[in-house]
């Protein structure tokens, strides 16, 4: 890194430190100021098991009915000030059932607390907002507590639930600062999209809008522009719950079909009000960079070249030691040859993260409150790529007379990112494979020193002037994007008899982006310069009243039903504008464009339903929980557009049931359930419609615009439309599950076996172009997903000062095509590179096809008899894009205030191909090519003789650059497969919690400190060069397995400190 | 009292909303699926425009360098230049330039101008010069298609209803080029008893060939009819007589003013897309498309004075411009500093003939081509006249020709004096030659003429993937994906019915 932006990153947290401790310095004087009006008498005591006698740390101790209140240290004691007329002190700690003692004279208060089954008891929130006891659920619901979030504190909050959650995957799209992170529940359901599950904060959903463009804009140089998830500040969530089956989400309705995640924020805790402040400086390094071969210099069948370059097949650098050549940056010097074998590393900077956040809280019996703001600041890896955000939350609660709660929750966030650098191909600015692609003697300081030549001109990389100096792209052609986003809610409970409860919700989330993509004047290949302008906007309304009847049929009958009318709006507007052909330099400005072509674009969908939700239970042990929903959408026909769904599920606490208890097994529970889901279509898919075109496709260049000629242009349709026979979609789940708890609650198991169809799927099925036509919309096609989901939690070791816990969460989702449209074999979801597709075929799961090599019935490679070389035989599948499995270990040891945990994360099976390593073997710049160079190699396989009979080949290759050429040539897929089996150390923290002895009367009352490691080690991989897990498509497209140019991921080492007062 | 009023208001507010929800669940709350973005009708003009100008951009770019480094008539430069410039002068077909070009003719040409048609045909009062347009352009659009795949769809061709939007053939069969190329005729046939050029109607403004010029599109009409017979001729010589009649009925294009040519402008956005290839990549200095060896050989066993106009010495060489104008050997390599391109910038008389401009125009049928037509159906005998009738129409052919390129007359005269009299056992060569020449930068007919007469003689490229030179596209992969009609690929090499 250059010193000058060290000392700028320096500088800038030095500034942002600042920033924070003024804001500090407020709250502090606040706090001492709150503690010191409340002094009267002292009571101390010491919390231990009532089990096992060991002391508890970090027990609730309040005196009961204020916020007055402390919490134990690191040996179980207390000491707290409470005024006189302090009556009842009350003990509570998760897993524990909470203590009230009566102080009366007592200075000295010991207490010894009883286990409460963990978690089992556990209150969970299910759709709709509802909180449940986990012990009801007759489905799997997974809950991620916030803390896990922030102990290794991530851009973006998604990533906390990777290999975290059974039944989830969680897929980072791109090593952009503030790139896409794609979350996966229980496999793909559709052929028609992506699976993204439906998010929903505080009871209302939130978009997940990843839109960038179509699916050319996406591949032809787009760059990863993040999704809307990635606004969530993680400092805020107190918990995320994720819903995974149909029963689970069947109240959300149709837009729930992949899952749902619940994110509840914090709010206000009883107590003192408190300050939080948390601090992460985080540095980042790419993940993993190609080997590279460090012998050979620029150039074709062993001759130096600086113009054509971007290859390794030109001459031995020890062999040409002596002669001079002409190099970048071709001012007329020729040097010697010389490899710089980092130069490809040496173009990262070391990225940095600095994630700072302060939360106020407060609440006593009337109300609640907490404000936090959080400012996070990321520079990426690629120079000049950075992401800034600011997130500002206010939730609030107010009991407003002993029948009406209000609550309100708002949420503004701003993300800002800068320099997203562009992935795919066909594009000048695509600095990954141009900085892959440098030749191996070209020195990075020297592309970094020479940009501009003394007239101001691009220099490029090359001897004729036609590749762009990666340095200029970054410096000069950003795309940046920024978000304005709210979010949020309020709420009125009404509770008229205690019986009955009446809730109304009204929520909205909304948010405005404008991206702007800059090609400046000069650039190479696009010498006339263009930018690219486009708003976003969306907003969404829901509202929901719920009615809640919860009274005892008798005392062992329990009832609970609800009935529910939800409201659903969303509207999208989006504007483009693209201008090209720029008459002054660094000027971007409409007017100063030759040719400018706008866009506009909006819809508007409307949905609303009713549903129900009746539950008995049976003494506390027995369950029983219907659920059915009608909806009525804008999108469908109005003949079709009601669907009613159904649902039903059950839960049995056999232990409680028979009257089992003992250190074997404490608990146990089976659960089953069966629901449907139905779904709608998109907006304004029904009718035939022409399009007044833009512009027209054009190969190579910027596309030709209207008027032509001063005329306008339209379109009919390119998709038969269903006209009024659509149907909604269909989704059935059945899942079966236990939950059982072993020795003492130190073996936990959480098991699912869960098998959901989904039918009637409204796709665009490929129909012959030569209709007119390239697609009809219809209902078709139906995808099975089946699996399993474990979880065991196991504490090998517990004592009173140590503790180990591991977490196994293993994931197993089958998928497959049960059906398509009659007469189609295979359905392409995706494709465009090379004749390399992602397809849904019966019988299979979504799998990657190309062509492979031509073989003979043997399976033997047939070689060209003529230059030794295979040969490009048929298209074929080479595997599934989805893992058999997905494993996450993970072991935290607590020693004292002492916490290490790390996470292990696994994924077996399923394939990726790789552009990046495609182009770095066929360049011959990849550290395999160096074999056989200069001698005679002769590829295994056979020659066909005339008579049809195979002899083994005996024709060696004309050079090893024919022989990588066409080995890893475009045309051809299967040399560029490999296995996406992967075994990463995803995360490893250690931090450190100071004992309240040493905080002891200061004014802090908490300490933490942690350093942070993600994404340390690539355990194992059968992928060279690359990391396994990216995907180039994006959240945005449909398929997976893909990898073009992807920016690198990063591995990332991290700081956090966390004060309390 | 204040929690009272609250209790109140809360229950207002509840009550408020539940009305809001009972409200919005009115009928009309829902019907809100009226696209905003789109329009329910099209006029057949607005139709007309698109389906022009995707046809002809499709020519210029997607099909164009392909078809012309594959025929020889450019070379991609070797390792001067760049792959996709290159491979389809190997026979490397990219299944984009194949997969656009077939889509461009269905989707976009056929099937906007069959709703446009169907609009014009419909309206009242009927507007029969915009179908007979339309008809035309369609004829047009297929004869290509049939000279690129050779069997296509024509009967089954966009077969759907467009009230029930039921598809009649799903999928569509391909009829043999024979068929095809009649049909074309037939199609033509139609257009011409429709036209009727008593009514004031037509497409007009937005008819960016001919501006609604009736008369243009009937001469356009027949010339078509005549340039479908030659193709056919050899397979099906009966064809000779409707050549014969043709041309003694004449009302073809007779002069430049009516070629037919879809126009580019010098304006951002509507520029040839071929110059601006260049612009982009290159501030429009030729990196890309070259001077190929075959064209070059040509051209200088006539002495054709557009040697000199149609190629300029590679900018990133160091070549005398001066110098001897040297072709790059098909398939194979040239050095940079031997290596001539295709001209952008003015280097003859009067600055106006090269070969690339950003407001060149796609030449759909140009007046040479007609005359060089005529000249070749006169001297095989197909119509009468002779061989010094066909000499006649071969040097009024040449005098277009270099009159389009801006060749002054007195060097066309010069010129043409250097060449004999046309003989029987001659002419068809020159002719077709010379006719190849004149087609450089239009690639389906200059691929196609050398196709009909195998003139001017070429060589099988270097790293060719099959032994015979090139004469088909295979189909395209989505359409042979799709349609369960589609046949069987045909090797590369493998002669169309019309040549066979």
């Amino acid at each position: 890194m250059k010193n000058s932006s060290t000392n700028y990153v320096a500088g800038q947290w030095a500034y942002r430190l600042l920033g924070v401790g003024r804001w500090l310095f407020l709250f502090a004087l606040w706090g001492v100021a709150s503690v010191a009006l409340a002094q009267e008498r002292t009571i101390s005591g010491k919390v231990t098991s009532a089990k096992s006698s060991e002391v508890l740390p970090g027990v609730n101790v309040i005196v009961k009915g204020t916020t007055l209140g402390t919490v134990t240290d690191i040996d179980g004691n207390y000491r707290l000030n409470v005024p006189e007329s302090a009556e009842v002190l009350q003990f509570s700690f998760i897993g524990y059932q909470a203590i009230d003692v009566v102080i009366g004279g007592q200075s000295t208060i010991d207490v010894a607390m009883n286990d409460d089954v963990k978690q089992l008891s556990e209150v969970v929130v299910t759709a709709i907002g509802i909180e449940r006891e986990q012990r009801e659920l007759g489905y799997a619901v997974s809950t991620v507590d916030g803390e896990e979030l922030t102990k290794v504190r991530s851009d973006n909050a998604l990533n906390g639930l990777a290999g975290r959650v059974p039944g989830v995957r969680v897929t980072n799209q791109s090593g952009t600062a503030g790139g896409s992170v794609q979350v996966q529940i229980r496999g793909a359901n559709s052929l028609a999209g992506t699976s993204q599950p439906l998010f929903v904060v505080d009871g209302v959903p939130i978009s997940n809008n990843a839109f960038n463009g179509t699916r050319n804009d996406i591949i032809g140089g787009g760059a990863d522009v993040g999704n809307r998830a990635g606004d969530l500040n993680p400092d805020d969530i107190e918990n995320i719950s994720v819903l995974k089956g149909a029963s689970a989400v069947a109240l959300y309705g149709q837009r729930a079909r992949d899952g749902v995640i619940i994110i509840t924020t914090k709010r206000g805790e009883q107590g003192q009000a408190s300050i939080e402040v948390n601090s992460s400086l985080r540095f980042d390094r790419p993940f993993r960079l190609p080997d590279l071969q460090n012998e050979y210099a620029q150039g074709d069948f062993g001759v130096f070249d600086s113009n054509n370059f971007t290859n390794g097949w030109g001459p031995r650098i020890s062999e040409v030691q002596g002669q001079n050549f002409p190099q970048f940056p071709y001012n007329g010097e020729d040097r010697p040859l010389q490899a710089f074998p980092d130069n490809v590393s040496d173009f990262y900077e070391t990225g940095t993260t600095l994630i700072n956040s302060v939360s106020f809280g407060t609440a006593n019996e009337m109300l609640d409150f907490r404000l936090g703001y959080t400012n996070l600041n990321q520079k990426g890896i690629i120079p000049g790529n950075e992401l800034n955000r600011n997130t500002v939350s206010i939730n609030t609660g107010a009991q407003l007379t002993d029948k009406v709660k209000a609550r309100a929750s708002i949420n503004y966030v701003r993300t800002e990112g800068i320099g997203r650098p562009r992935q795919g191909s066909n594009d000048p600015n695509l600095v990954v494979s141009q900085v892959n692609g440098l030749p191996r003697t070209l020195d990075t300081e020297l592309l970094r020193n020479n940009v501009i030549d003394e007239n101001g001109g691009a220099i490029g990389v090359n001897g004729n002037n036609t590749s762009n100096n990666p340095f200029w792209v970054v410096q000069n052609n950003p795309l940046n994007n920024r978000v304005e986003r709210m979010y949020g809610n309020v709420q009125l409970d009404y509770d008229p008899t205690d019986w009955l409860n009446i809730m109304g919700r009204i929520g909205t989330d909304f948010f405005d982006e404008t991206r702007r993509s800059i090609i400046r004047k000069g650039t190479l290949n696009r010498l006339n310069g263009e930018f690219d302008d486009r708003t976003i906007f969306q907003r969404q309304v829901n509202s929901d009243v719920i009615a809640t009847v919860t009274k005892d049929v008798t005392s062992k009958i329990g009832f609970r039903g609800l009935v529910g009318w939800n409201v659903n709006q969303i509207i999208n507007e989006r504007t483009r504008v693209r201008a090209s052909d720029l008459s002054a330099d660094n000027l971007y400005v409409y007017p100063n464009a030759n040719a400018t072509t706008p866009e506009n674009f909006s819809n508007i969908r409307r949905l609303y339903g009713v549903y129900t939700d009746i539950q008995f239970d049976y003494d506390n042990f027995f369950f029983v929980n219907f659920t059915a929903r009608n909806d009525w959408s804008s999108t469908l026909p109005e003949e079709n557009n009601s669907f009613f769904y159904p649902g039903v599920s059950t839960s049995f606490i056999f232990t409680d049931a028979l009257g089992i208890s003992n250190n074997i097994l404490s608990y146990g529970k089976l659960r089953a359930s069966w629901a449907n889901v139905g779904s709608d279509e998109n907006p304004y898919q029904l009718a035939f419609t022409y399009t007044p075109e833009p512009d027209l496709f054009t190969q190579f260049v910027a596309d030709n615009t209207y008027p032509h000629g001063g005329q306008l242009a339209f379109a009919a349709t390119n998709t038969i439309p269903p006209g009024n026979s659509l149907l909604p979609q269909n989704q059935s789940t059945f899942e079966i599950g236990t939950e059982l708890q072993l020795f003492d609650g130190r073996v936990g198991i959480d098991f699912t076996y869960y098998n959901t169809l989904t039918s009637d799927q409204i796709i665009s099925v490929a129909i012959p172009q030569s209709t007119g036509f390239e697609a009809v919309r219809t209902n078709i096609g139906e995808v099975r997903n089946r699996g399993i989901e474990a979880l065991l939690s196991v504490t090998p070791v517990q004592t009173a000062n140590f503790n180990w816990d591991m977490i196994f969460n293993f994931t197993r989702n089958r998928q497959s095509v049960e059906q398509l449209a009659p007469g189609l074999d295979e359905l392409a979801l995706t494709s465009g590179f090379s004749g390399l597709s992602v397809r849904a075929e019966p019988g299979e799961d979504f799998g990657l096809y190309g062509a492979g090599w031509l073989r003979n019935d043997a399976g033997e490679l047939i070689i060209n008899e003529t230059t030794g070389e295979r040969q490009v035989g048929d298209r074929q599948r080479f595997g599934s894009i989805f893992p058999d499995y997905l494993l996450g270990i993970q072991n935290s040891f607590s020693y004292k205030g002492i916490n290490l945990s790390f996470l292990i994360d696994m994924r077996q099976g399923g394939v990726l191909w790789s552009n990046t390593v495609q182009t770095l073997r066929s360049d011959g710049l990849a550290q395999e090519t160096l074999a056989n160079r200069g001698q005679i190699f002769i590829d295994q396989g056979v020659i066909e003789n005339e008579d049809g009979s195979f002899r083994p080949n005996d024709v060696p290759v004309r050079s090893m650059q024919d022989f990588w050429g066409t080995y890893s040539g475009a045309s051809i897929i299967e040399s560029n497969i490999f296995d996406a089996t992967y075994v990463k150390l995803r995360e490893v923290v250690l931090s450190y919690s100071l004992p309240q002895s040493l905080i002891g009367n200061s004014f802090f009352k908490k300490i933490a400190i942690g350093i942070e490691g993600r994404n340390l080690w690539l355990i194992d991989s059968a992928v060279p060069h690359i990391d396994p897990e990216t995907n180039f498509f994006g959240t945005s497209l449909i398929g997976e397995g893909v990898e073009f140019n992807s920016v690198p991921s990063s591995r990332s080492i991290g700081f956090n400190v966390q004060l309390g007062f | 009292m204040i929690t009272m009023n609250l209790l109140h208001k809360t229950k207002y507010i509840l009550l408020a909303s539940v009305l809001w929800l009972a409200s919005s669940c009115e009928s009309d709350f829902l019907d809100v699926n009226q696209d905003p973005n789109r329009a329910t009708s099209a006029e057949p003009p607005l139709l007309f425009t698109g389906a022009l100008n995707q046809y002809s951009t499709n020519r210029v770019i997607d099909f164009g360098p392909t078809g012309a480094t594959a025929s020889q008539l450019w070379s991609g430069g070797g390792n001067l230049g760049a792959g996709v410039f290159t491979r389809p002068e190997r026979y490397i077909i990219s299944i984009f330039s194949n997969g656009n070009t077939w889509r461009t003719h269905y989707r976009e040409v056929q099937k906007n101008l069959t709703l446009a048609i169907q609009g014009a045909e419909s309206s009242d009062p009927v507007n029969n010069n915009a179908a007979a347009q339309c008809k035309i352009f369609r004829a047009l659009t297929f004869l290509s298609s049939s000279l690129i795949w050779e069997d296509v769809p024509f009967t089954e061709a966009v077969d759907i209803d467009f009230e029930t939007l039921e598809l009649r053939s799903p999928d569509p069969a391909f009829d043999p080029q024979e068929q095809v190329l009649n049909g074309v005729i037939g199609l033509l046939d139609e257009a011409l008893a429709q036209i009727d050029p008593e009514s004031p109607l037509a497409i007009t403004n937005n008819d960016l060939i001919f501006g609604g010029d009736m008369d243009n599109w009937r001469k356009f009409a027949k010339s078509l009819k005549l340039r479908t017979l030659m193709i056919m001729v050899d397979a099906d010589p009966s064809k000779a007589g409707d050549i014969a009649a043709l041309i003694q009925e004449g009302d073809m294009i007779s002069s430049a003013a009516d070629n037919a040519e879809f126009p580019f402008f010098s304006e951002s956005g509507n520029r040839n897309p071929f110059w601006e290839t260049l612009n982009a990549f290159a501030g429009a200095q030729n990196f890309f498309y070259f001077a190929s060896e075959a064209m070059v050989n040509v051209m200088k066993k006539y002495n054709d004075p557009r040697l000199g106009m149609y190629f300029q010495p590679y900018p990133g060489g160091d070549v005398d411009p001066n110098g001897e104008v040297v072709g790059a050997p098909p398939g194979g390599n040239i050095p940079a500093d031997e290596a001539w391109v295709l001209s952008t910038a003015p280097v003859g008389q009067d600055g106006t003939f090269e070969l690339v401009r950003p407001n060149s125009p796609d030449v759909l049928f140009s007046y040479q081509e007609q005359l060089y037509l005529e000249a070749e159906a006169i001297a095989r005998g197909l119509a009468p006249g002779g061989v010094a009738e066909a000499d006649a129409r071969f040097r009024a052919a040449t005098q277009a020709a270099m009159a389009y390129r801006g060749l002054s007359a007195e060097a066309t005269d010069a010129f043409l004096a250097t060449i004999p009299p046309l003989t029987d056992a001659n002419a068809v060569e020159v002719i077709s030659e010379m006719t190849w020449i004149d087609q450089i930068v239009r690639p389906l007919e200059g691929w196609t003429t050398w196709r009909r007469t195998e003139m001017p003689a070429l060589e099988l490229p270097e790293g060719a993937q099959t032994t015979g030179l090139f004469q088909r596209f295979q189909f395209a992969p989505d359409e042979a994906a799709a349609n369960d009609n589609s046949p069987v690929d045909k090797p590369l090499d493998e002669k169309m019915w019309f040549n066979r």
